[in-house]
């Protein structure tokens, strides 16, 4: 993985995680507007960020798949490993 | 990473309550060969997959059983939705009754709480897509028995698309465990665990052979 997709991914990860943080406190306080806002702008962040992700190093979920030639969701490496893990096991 | 989406697989309404089949239908949550089984062996064997496809099926397929475990609790509760007392008692379902209430607690239907003891992770991907096979067959005749167990055609419906599906995952597994018998030496699958042996371990154990 290259520093610029580990920065990128990182990105994701804060603004997804506020947005779980947000979601849990919308959850017992649906009325609040001042949350709601916060919900909303930092969605908005995290779609732009997806699909820059998503166009340069290929699916987060299966319904991002954008190639008409090849099933791109199973590519390594997948999220527990390093990249050097899924090298070494060729025979 | 995990995003639940607020709807069901496939459709479950139920018109007719029946504490007597929620009681048996129990054991496709937490029974042995269940949901909630299925679900955590899968998720939990995709560690140990080496190839691309063997890691993307066993997280597909785990994925899908988690969506298994709510239709079949949606199952259980409109199973069990507005019984009288009276009605707990007739249909045997007081001994559930007793410490659940009408709440889903994952267990077999005959009392054992659901159990990790019915499942295997072994770290050797032909051994754990073998035990795979075998687990999508006993979960589709478990699910050709509760057919047997009910003419009710709302209960009938979703338990037909469960069967079914089990055996599109026995055919995925399929495919799975010849991809990962493809990638190894063919006169000896067994000469080497691609999970656990490396490149350069392995021709030491050969030359050790030798």
């Amino acid at each position: 993985m290259t520093n610029e997709q580990q920065k990128l991914l990182k990105k994701l990860q804060i603004c997804d995680f506020v947005l779980t943080e947000a979601t849990l406190y919308l959850d017992t306080h649906p009325n609040n507007t001042m949350a709601l806002e916060y919900f909303n702008k930092h969605n908005e962040m995290r779609k732009e960020i997806s699909r820059e992700y998503t166009e340069k190093y290929g699916p987060l979920t299966r319904f991002d798949n954008n190639s008409d030639r090849s099933w791109q969701w199973t590519k390594n490496p997948w999220p527990w490993e390093n990249m050097e893990d899924c090298n070494n096991v060729e025979l | 990473m995990w995003n639940y989406e607020k709807r069901l697989e496939y459709p479950v309404k139920i018109k007719n309550p029946c504490p007597e089949l929620a009681k048996v239908i129990i054991s496709q949550l937490g029974g042995p060969d269940g949901e909630l089984g299925a679900a955590t062996r899968y998720l939990s064997q995709r560690y140990a997959a080496p190839y691309s496809e063997v890691k993307g099926i066993l997280t597909d397929i785990g994925t899908e059983e988690l969506a298994h475990v709510e239709m079949i609790s949606a199952i259980l509760y409109q199973l069990t939705r507005n019984l009288s007392i009276d009605e707990i008692k007739k249909s045997g379902f007081d001994t559930y009754f007793v410490d659940h209430t009408t709440g889903i607690y994952p267990m077999a239907a005959s009392g054992t709480p659901f159990s990790t003891s019915t499942i295997q992770s072994t770290g050797d991907p032909i051994a754990d897509l073998t035990e795979d096979l075998a687990a999508e067959q006993k979960a589709r005749l478990t699910y050709d028995n509760i057919l047997r167990l009910t003419d009710d055609p709302d209960v009938r419906d979703p338990i037909k698309f469960l069967r079914a599906r089990e055996i599109a995952h026995f055919q995925r597994f399929g495919d799975a465990l010849r991809v990962t018998r493809d990638n190894l030496d063919s006169k000896n699958f067994y000469a080497f665990n691609p999970a656990f042996d490396k490149k350069n371990k392995y021709k030491n154990i050969n030359s050790r052979r030798r």
